[in-house]
């Protein structure tokens, strides 16, 4: 068996979406890494997406970046159909967009709440949906929620993003359930602090705090939860199904 | 209305029926209704597309008929006329048999079209002596058991089968069938002008008039049921007045009282009535103690003279024709749709059975309706998201049902007719 045989994405399609940079763009290389074609979707940076781009085609990998926002159901739908139509289908959807704002409750707006809720929840359940049409037809699949320790530990984080992560974890379940008869399964990953991460925006003594905490004394990186996100959503996880998996290095 | 008064239905009523209204997102709390328009106690209006099975022809709660109900009441005149001249429904009786036309001599008054139909059947075995009633593939002309004993098969009729001897069925429009049928010796063929729940479906051109001629040929009746189709549902107070060919005995129901009463006839040839009972012994043994309530008779009176006046009818027919424009403009040759047919404001939208698993009574968690077409279904609960009150026909889920109130406006049936279009193409985008 050579290296192309042991890669675990071989052959597969995968669509991310917020692709442009962090962990989105660390999930789309390595994935590209791993044998599959990757397309993904980006709402404003179209710099990162580009550079996300040559990445991906720089492992061998057939790469697609669209503009499209997760909320604009129109956008979801126009580009699932470009996708289908170039590769014939999507396999694996990771659901990564995702967006925070470090605003304690007496500064956060219902504007703001509404913002973070609808891009991390909403949003992944606007692209689950408009993937699932053909996944269910196909009769196969695997999705990846990005989700966040914030959703599931009691740690310090802003109350929208913390209620968005924990609808993920649910929309998870949810969805785990009504769609396994198709053989599609989907699971969550929920990261705990990341370099680059959402959870950079901290004051230096919270994020210091934080790695007092963890087990192995430091946060996490980009490649090491883009790694086990490629694992999770390949064949040979095959029994794991509606599933929250923290990775925070022992908190 | 107190909330408790819906949670009684549900617990006391038909508890299956709450549990699945409650799933389907269908259980509002209507507490109000006028003219086309439903409202629920937390103000939602809802354009109401399904008109009580074709019961509110003049719309929900008519001023002139409620007004009508409110005067009578307050007259004193007395409501039960048992045993004794009944004037207001010596009235009713008159004004029905003059409207059906020429060779109608009386009319019997009952509380319901199943009411009606029995006493159509009953009527015809009695009046020739005979038995047997021939009956057509898809019909429905209600639950109660001799009505039922013509019901299509399903489960409407099953849990009570056997049901009445001597009832046979032909398919539907098949007049070869009917001959032999009539072979039999039977007292009456019974029959409705177009089958609404069994996707609304008309006869064909000129099987009434052979279908007579026939029935006659063999000393058997003609009973056509317009419970449904009548009382200007089709554009004519009758639908049998379009093909000119008066039954021997015409059911009517639903929309007679105009949604406010219960209220149904059996209007009888002439002859008829004094055949089957025709002397003191026999004159009262079939009978209803509300049946001709001089309350319901009064609304009934009311309820006619709108629905049977030439101007009334003529706008009817102007407005549905603009209907039947709309419909064949935007609906009719859409992907989905498999047949739209409309006749006068009754109609039908047939739809084509989608292919993809999350369009299916499996996928939504109801398996036990997993043998049944969804994609009916589907377009009622798209409708009912946008406020439009509309249903499937019984012996057909494949086909949603159009059948407004006949005061329902241009502009109502053009946002009807959009959200008819912007959601076949919902469905079929995501399906």
């Amino acid at each position: 068996m050579n290296a192309r045989d042991r890669r675990l994405l071989e052959g597969k399609r995968v669509l991310v979406t917020g692709g442009s940079r962090g962990l989105g763009s660390a999930i789309c290389k390595e994935f590209g890494s791993q044998g599959a074609s990757v397309a993904f979707n980006y709402s404003n940076d179209a710099e990162g997406a580009a550079k996300t781009l040559a990445a991906v085609e720089a492992t061998g990998a057939r790469a697609l970046a669209f503009r499209a926002s997760v909320l604009d159901e129109a956008a979801l739908a126009s580009m699932v159909k470009d996708i289908e139509g170039a590769w014939e289908g999507i396999d694996i959807l990771v659901n990564n967009a995702g967006m925070s704002q470090p605003l304690p409750l007496p500064l956060m707006e219902p504007s703001d709440w509404d913002l973070v809720m609808d891009v991390n929840a909403k949003g992944s359940f606007l692209a689950a949906r408009a993937v699932l049409r053909g996944m269910i037809r196909r009769r196969g699949g695997a999705i990846l929620n990005i989700g966040s320790l914030a959703g599931i530990r009691l740690i310090e984080a802003p109350a929208h993003y913390a209620a968005s992560k924990a609808a993920v974890k649910g929309l998870t379940q949810s969805l785990a359930k009504e769609v396994a008869r198709y053989n599609i399964r989907v699971n969550c990953l929920a990261p705990g602090l990341l370099e680059d991460g959402v959870g950079q925006s901290l004051p230096e003594h919270r994020l210091e705090e934080y790695v007092r905490h963890t087990a192995l004394g430091r946060v996490g990186t980009l490649a090491e939860v883009a790694a086990f996100a490629a694992f999770l959503v390949s064949a040979r996880n095959s029994y794991m199904n509606g599933e929250t998996i923290l990775m925070d290095g022992g908190l | 209305m107190n909330p408790s008064a819906y949670q009684a239905f549900a617990r006391h009523v038909n508890p299956p029926l709450a549990r699945y209204l409650a799933l389907s997102g269908r259980d509002q709390r209507f507490a109000r209704a006028s003219a086309c328009e439903m409202e629920t106690d937390a103000g939602e209006v809802y354009t109401d597309w399904i008109a009580g099975f074709g019961s509110l022809n003049l719309g929900h709660n008519p001023p002139a008929l409620v007004e009508a109900a409110r005067a009578h009441l307050a007259s004193g005149v007395p409501n039960l006329f048992l045993e004794c001249l009944n004037p207001v429904a010596g009235l009713l009786a008159e004004r029905l048999v003059q409207a059906a036309g020429p060779g109608f001599a009386t009319a019997y008054l009952c509380n319901s079209g199943t009411e009606a139909v029995e006493a159509a059947v009953k009527l015809a075995m009695a009046a020739t002596g005979r038995r047997g009633i021939v009956y057509c593939e898809g019909a429905y002309h209600g639950t109660t058991l001799g009505s039922l004993s013509m019901m299509a098969d399903g489960e409407y009729r099953a849990p009570f089968e056997p049901l009445l001897p001597h009832f046979r069925r032909i398919p539907f429009g098949d007049l070869d069938a009917l001959a032999t049928a009539l072979d039999a010796g039977p007292a009456a063929l019974v029959i409705e002008p177009i089958q609404v729940e069994k996707g609304v479906r008309a006869l064909p051109g000129g099987f009434l008039a052979r279908a007579k001629a026939l029935c006659h040929d063999h000393g058997a009746l003609l009973i056509l049921d317009e419970a449904q189709t009548g009382m200007g549902r089709t554009g004519s107070l009758f639908a049998f007045q379009e093909e000119g060919v008066a039954p021997d005995v015409l059911v009517l129901a639903k929309a007679l009282g105009g949604g406010v009463v219960p209220l149904a006839a059996m209007v009888a040839g002439e002859g008829l009535f004094e055949r089957a009972y025709g002397d003191p012994l026999r004159c009262e043994i079939h009978n209803s103690t509300f049946g001709g309530n001089s309350l319901a008779c009064q609304v009934g009176l009311e309820a006619l003279a709108r629905l049977a006046s030439p101007e009334f009818l003529d706008d009817v027919r102007a407005r549905a024709a603009e209907l039947a424009r709309l419909l064949e403009a935007q609906v009719a040759h859409h992907p989905l749709v498999e047949r739209c047919f409309v006749k006068g404001f009754l109609g039908g939208i047939r739809l084509r059975e989608g292919d993809h698993p999350w369009f299916t009574w499996s996928h939504w968690g109801m398996d036990e309706f997993a043998a049944r077409p969804a994609m009916g279904a589907l377009l009622v609960h798209r409708l009912h998201r946008r406020r439009i009150l509309a249903q499937v026909c019984a012996h057909d889920w494949s086909s949603v049902r159009i059948e407004p109130p006949l005061v329902v406006t241009v502009a109502q049936c053009q946002a009807f007719v959009a959200a008819l279009r912007e959601e076949l193409d919902w469905i079929a985008g995501h399906g």
